[in-house]
């Protein structure tokens, strides 16, 4: 594969991964509000969940493409990126449960809460390798 | 680790970008060897050694 190929597949892959990544969050949106506005029907509910985890599952091996056509350092990047974000939540998503079963605070410890933080640090940690690097 | 990767594409008149095309990796890549924060690997090494004819004790200078 030459370069300028494997430059092609990386921006295909991309485009892949952001467009597999919207119809998750979209589908996972329609199974969250389905049952209470759209539907009564604890079969649709089901084949809802099932498209959503098939589509989370077509989500997950388009990130691996992708990882796979990185080069070294675009992969030690992403690699510390994600290691950091993995750390940071770990260290933080158990201190918030803490915190909020001493009852120090009010606001629940929730999944999407997570998910947010896991994104955001992610994102940032991204950020600063790119520049730690260059 | 320091390199002479820098010196040697200049030598070859090659930018980042073609000297990351040559050796199949991106230009952030060379540019971070080129400033030895990252250090490539075995076959990376390789590749650059050959495409400047020289060997990778030349090209990579190991130190403690």
């Amino acid at each position: 594969m030459n370069t300028t190929n494997k430059k092609e597949l990386i921006k295909k892959t991309t485009r892949n991964l952001a467009l597999w990544t919207l119809t998750w969050l979209i589908t996972l949106f329609i199974v969250s509000i389905g049952p209470d506005m759209l539907w009564e029907s604890t079969l649709v509910t089901m084949i809802g969940i099932l498209i959503n985890l098939v589509v989370g599952i077509t989500m997950l091996i388009s990130n691996k493409n992708l990882f796979d056509y990185y080069d070294e350092f675009q992969r030690k990047v992403q690699l510390e990126s994600m290691a950091f974000s993995l750390g940071l939540s770990v260290i933080f998503g158990v201190l918030f449960e803490k915190i909020h079963n001493l009852g120090l605070i009010d606001l629940e410890p929730k999944i999407h809460l997570l998910i947010v933080f896991i994104s955001l640090t992610y994102i940032i940690s991204l950020i600063i390798n790119m520049r730690r690097y260059q | 680790m320091k390199n002479k990767v820098k010196e040697l594409r200049k030598e070859q008149k090659l930018t980042q970008e073609e000297l990351a095309d040559l050796i199949g990796v991106s230009r952030q890549a060379v540019n971070a060897i080129e400033k030895e924060k990252f250090d490539p690997s075995l076959p990376t090494a390789f590749k650059m050694a050959k495409l400047f004819k020289t060997t990778i004790e030349e090209l990579f200078i190991f130190s403690n």
